[in-house]
């Protein structure tokens, strides 16, 4: 697969920017931007977005320039050089995205563990490459990402192509070539990892913060208060490392940095309730900005319903640019607002009853839940939920990506779709109305023993307002005691499943509406949603799903008996292997009475007579008649 | 070419009886229990990761998607059941079982040939009285036919029934002196299962007629058995290209990579082993099974039928992925020798040991697996009793006919009790 860089269309919230238009200055040297974007999601949940963004031209495809580091942290720029890295996706996060009641988030990795993906440079010695990659970003960043191997790497073919493939592809009913993409001047390869079982912490928070040009001692970053940040319902740290390019004819390529921090706060829990929201939110207030920001602003997206937010700070201006379903955009910009010595905050007015519990169900297209189905230890399967409440088809590509020690049976897997109307409706009359659903590209990937994940990546289209059930069924292993994790019986993470769908005219905010507001300069995605009745060209946002993480408990053995097994087991092989070569090398003779009384008087071979397992000793009215 | 309704008057009166009812119970059991038949086909005492009718239906898929089959932790099955089933695939799931059903009535019709042949000698080892107990070749193809256990085998649609199949050919056609079609049988079921090669030694003295072991018997033998084992390999290697085919066949056999439990000693054993001993005791364990082919076969050189048995017995006990399946081979050949069953002499704990341990293996795998309640030790017990089992049935079989040939060369001694030196 390869990096696309010179087409002028761009999806957004998908990590990958385009082409820009930058005032002329920028191009000459290195560009910072920080900010902040405030969404009450319900009654008393609180989005909070930081979005801290360098573009630096520090590196140029012909390599002519010399390496300059000015606020492109060399560490990065290091790494991504020796180990011939495209770009990176890293996002660590803790808690779940309630997609229900939250709609989309502002970066679409909402998986609750450590995500990664990457393109590498094609060449010989990719694997050493990517081990070093994930060596250098562990220790980088404090996480265990040295616990990446072969066993949870995965290159899924369709969910992480470029966005304007991803498009076409979508939009598409033939099968696409798996080939890589041909487009790109230097062939690349993807590799995506989860490591579902990552902790967040401020060890790795503290690093992150490092590479920002003011660290924490001015700007937004002052407001990342780590006892607040990690007592959140939902957090989600990442860093995105991506080439783009500038100019109209993509003649100048840069590099782009974005670091960005999402936190769902429950506003109600909060110890203070006092209308200066930064205060609120964080426990702390903004003195200053960083002084190498070229922007400094602050978002609030205030809810429109009913008109009880009311905002009693006077923001610098209120943002027309993107419209934004039942939210208003009041933007603050820190430059002008700011002054030393004297502490800023906005002040807003929390409704008593702000009843909204959330989004309206119906708004949010699309929603993904993954289950574990069946009981006991040795046979399981998987149910995903993919719930289209859009009125149009949706196409998505399914992607999942399940260890070695489950053995997934694929010729199991089912997608049956049924009218939601019908979901309700009890169990018999709802099978009456499923229908299969075919899938239009289908991509499996056995897994093995000891090695690479099993990856099933589905292209199929969810008919509008109904549900689509997703089926497969797997064995668990049965693992060496030696491999176990200490807390065995606790059972193993496995990573989310990633939904990537293409939403045509959403009603809900959308990761594309986010990534306007915060990016407003870049022309970064091709559906503006328009105001005008006129526009023809549906609005698509692409953007990815991710499921719930689940738990597998593994048979275990007795982990105190290997002795106990080797003893016994090797006892019953002894045993056989005596008797038997007892009988094989000994016959059975006839005795005359003399050889018998010799045999039982002398001592030394009093043993053999006994041999005779369990039989009476040889009578002598026997022993006359054998005679 | 008879027609169908030729054949099967061509078949003895007896044996059409037994056959027919045969085939309506397994027929009936499957329409009206597809419960049961759904059960067995997962359960580890009927099924192994090596015959399992679920993973060849995934390597079949595989297959046909486009997959190597062997490229995954799925498939361990010979490549060439992938177009044999592939065939019957096309055909409604009945067929497929039909198939099975196939397959136990030609391995009784087998069985009824081998007792035809055996019962038909008179040689130095039959006694006048022998001619008083009355087992007919039908009754022996009865035993394997209306063993509940080879219903069940047949109902789990283990895919080790083909190689049952083999292995009771090539004693047939070896016992008839037919040499080239025993060796023929004989690599088919090495190809299979690799453990039935320890028989070629025993099927070389059966086809050649009981004569000492000479280089002429052997080396075309040897031909026979290596040219068929080379085709079979290659044509799998051509129809799937694949080059994890002998790791992920006899790989797995040997290295015991998937541990999922059995009746078997392994299992267990290579869970709780310590890494760095691994590679010892596997080499250890293999030998330890290998090992008897020879002297079993040298000691019992004047009856290499019943040598067999033995072996198919120690297969069973040692191999690295037992079932039930394996053992009914061993005990439908067990009729065949009914004249040793006077000189056992632990008859009833052996009938005791073995329902003992067929009841308690599900149930402790229940309690582990299911229930919670019980670990991994209740089972490996219950596989203990069953290998206790299995090492008393094989030492009193061999006790048995040591005893009987003692008698054949001094009747005088019959019905004594003796010692051993």
């Amino acid at each position: 697969m390869r990096f696309l860089c010179p087409l002028s269309i761009t999806l957004l919230g998908w990590g990958l920017a385009e082409s820009s238009s930058f005032p002329s200055t920028s191009l000459e040297s290195d560009r910072f931007t920080e900010k902040l974007l405030i969404n009450p999601l319900t009654t008393d949940k609180v989005l909070a977005h930081f979005d801290f963004t360098i573009t630096s031209r520090w590196h140029t495809p012909e390599g002519q320039e010399p390496h300059h580091y000015r606020l492109f942290p060399r560490l990065i720029g290091q790494i991504i050089e020796k180990f011939g890295i495209r770009e990176f996706h890293l996002s660590i996060g803790q808690g779940r995205w309630d997609y229900d009641s939250w709609g989309y988030p502002v970066e679409p990795s909402t998986s609750p563990s450590l995500e990664l993906w990457t393109r590498l440079e094609t060449g010989d010695d990719m694997e050493d490459r990517w081990q070093g990659f994930t060596n250098a970003l562990s220790g980088l960043f404090c996480a265990s990402l040295n616990f990446v191997d072969n066993t949870t790497t995965s290159s899924p073919l369709l969910s992480f192509r470029s966005p304007s493939q991803l498009q076409k592809l979508l939009q598409d009913k033939a099968e696409h070539p798996t080939t890589p993409e041909a487009t790109s001047p230097t062939p690349s390869e993807l590799r995506h990892t989860f490591l579902a079982r990552e902790g967040v912490c401020t060890e790795n928070l503290t690093p992150w913060i490092k590479l920002l040009p003011c660290q924490a001692k001015s700007g937004l970053t002052t407001l990342l208060n780590t006892y607040r940040l990690f007592d959140s319902s939902y957090h989600s740290m990442s860093i995105h490392v991506h080439r783009t390019c500038l100019g109209e004819s993509c003649s100048k390529e840069v590099w782009r940095m974005r670091q960005t921090l999402t936190t769902v706060t429950d506003r109600l829990r909060l110890p203070r309730q006092s209308p200066a929201l930064l205060d609120t939110l964080f426990d702390r207030s903004l003195k200053n900005t960083c002084p190498l920001a070229d922007q400094s602003t602050i978002s609030v997206l205030v809810p429109t319903e009913g008109n009880t937010f009311t905002l009693q700070s006077k923001p610098s201006s209120w943002s027309k640019a993107i419209p934004i379903p039942e939210r208003k955009v009041a933007l603050f910009d820190l430059k002008s607002l700011v002054t030393p010595n004297q502490s800023f905050d906005i002040d807003i007015t929390w409704p008593n009853t702000w009843d909204a519990h959330g989004l309206s169900r119906s708004s949010i297209p699309l929603v993904m839940h993954r289950y574990v189905t069946g009981q006991g230890l040795e046979r399981n399967g998987l149910e995903v939920h993919l719930e289209n409440r859009h009125t149009q088809d949706i196409p998505v590509v399914y992607l999942d990506t399940l260890p070695w020690y489950l053995n997934v049976y694929f010729h199991t897997l089912r997608l049956e779709a049924q009218p939601l109307s019908a979901a309700q409706q009890p169990q018999v009359l709802a099978r009456a109305n499923t229908t299969t659903v075919e899938p239009t590209e289908m991509y499996l990937q056995p897994s093995h023993d000891h090695g690479r994940p099993a990856v099933m990546e589905i292209r199929f289209t969810i008919p509008a307002q109904s549900l689509v059930t997703l089926s497969v069924d797997f064995d668990k292993m049965f693992l060496k005691y030696t491999e176990h994790p200490p807390d065995a019986n606790r059972g193993l993470n496995v990573g989310s499943a990633i939904l990537t769908a293409a939403l045509v005219s959403p009603s809900t905010v959308t990761p594309c509406d986010y990534q306007g507001l915060l990016h407003p300069e870049e022309q970064l995605w091709r559906h503006v949603r328009t105001t005008t009745e006129s526009a023809t060209v549906p609005e698509v946002c692409l953007t990815r799903l991710y499921s719930e993480l689940f738990l597998v408990s593994l048979p275990t053995p007795d982990f105190s008996m290997p002795y106990n097994v080797i003893a016994f087991t090797c006892t019953v092989l002894a045993f056989f292997f005596g008797s038997m070569f007892n009988s094989l090398s000994r016959g059975y003779v006839v005795l005359s009475r003399e050889d018998v009384q010799n045999t039982t008087e002398s001592p030394g071979t009093a043993g053999n007579t006994s041999q005779k397992n369990g039989d009476t000793p040889v009578s002598k009215s026997d022993q006359k008649k054998s005679q | 070419m008879a027609s169908p309704n030729k054949l099967v008057d061509h078949l003895p009166r007896d044996f059409r009886k037994v056959a027919l009812g045969a085939i309506l119970v397994r027929m009936a059991m499957y329409w009206c229990l597809p419960g049961l038949v759904e059960v067995l086909q997962q359960r580890i005492e009927w099924v192994t990761p090596l015959t399992s009718y679920k993973r060849l239906t995934e390597g079949l898929f595989l297959y046909r998607s486009g997959i190597d089959p062997y490229d995954g932790n799925q498939y361990f099955q010979p490549a060439l059941y992938l177009p044999l089933f592939q065939t019957l695939a096309w055909f409604p799931t009945v067929v497929t079982f039909a198939f099975f059903v196939l397959l136990d009535v030609l391995v009784a019709w087998q069985l009824y040939q081998l007792a035809l042949t055996k019962f038909g000698r008179r040689d130095s080892s039959s006694f006048a009285e022998d001619q008083n107990l009355k087992v007919t070749p039908a009754a022996v193809a009865a035993c394997y036919l209306w063993n509940p256990l080879t219903i069940l085998s047949t109902l789990s649609q283990a895919t080790s029934l083909v190689n049952t199949l083999a292995v009771v050919c090539a004693l047939r056609h070896g016992l008839q002196g037919q040499r080239s079609y025993a060796m023929v049988w004989l690599a088919v079921a090495t190809y299979i299962s690799f453990y039935p090669v320890m028989l070629l030694v025993p099927l070389v003295f059966m086809s050649s007629g009981n004569q000492p072991l000479q280089l002429g018997n052997l080396v075309p033998c040897l031909k026979v058995f290596a040219l068929t084992m080379v085709t079979l390999l290659s044509a799998s290697y051509l129809l799937t290209l694949s080059p994890q085919l002998l790791s992920s066949t006899y790989g797995v056999i040997f290295t015991v990579t998937d541990l999922t439990p059995n009746l078997g000693v392994f299992w267990y054993f290579f869970i709780e082993m310590f890494d760095h001993f691994r590679a010892f005791f596997l080499i250890a364990f293999q030998l330890h099974t290998f090992i008897f082919a020879v002297p079993i076969s040298i000691r019992f050189r004047h009856q290499p039928l019943f040598a067999s048995i033995l072996l198919l017995g120690i297969i069973t006990l040692f191999k690295s992925y037992p079932s039930v399946s394996d053992m009914v081979l061993y005990l439908a050949l067990l009729p065949l020798y009914h004249e040793i069953f006077k000189y056992m002499r632990y008859s009833f704990l052996l009938v005791n040991a073995m329902i003992y341990a067929l009841v308690l293996a599900p149930l402790f795998w229940h309690l582990w697996i299911y229930q919670g309640s019980g670990n991994a030790n209740f089972f490996y017990a219950a596989t203990l009793v069953y290998a206790a089992f299995q090492i008393f049935l094989i030492i009193d079989l061999t006790q048995s006919q040591l005893r009987r040939d003692l008698e054949r060369d001094c009747p005088a001694v019959r019905s004594k009790i003796l010692m051993q030196e």
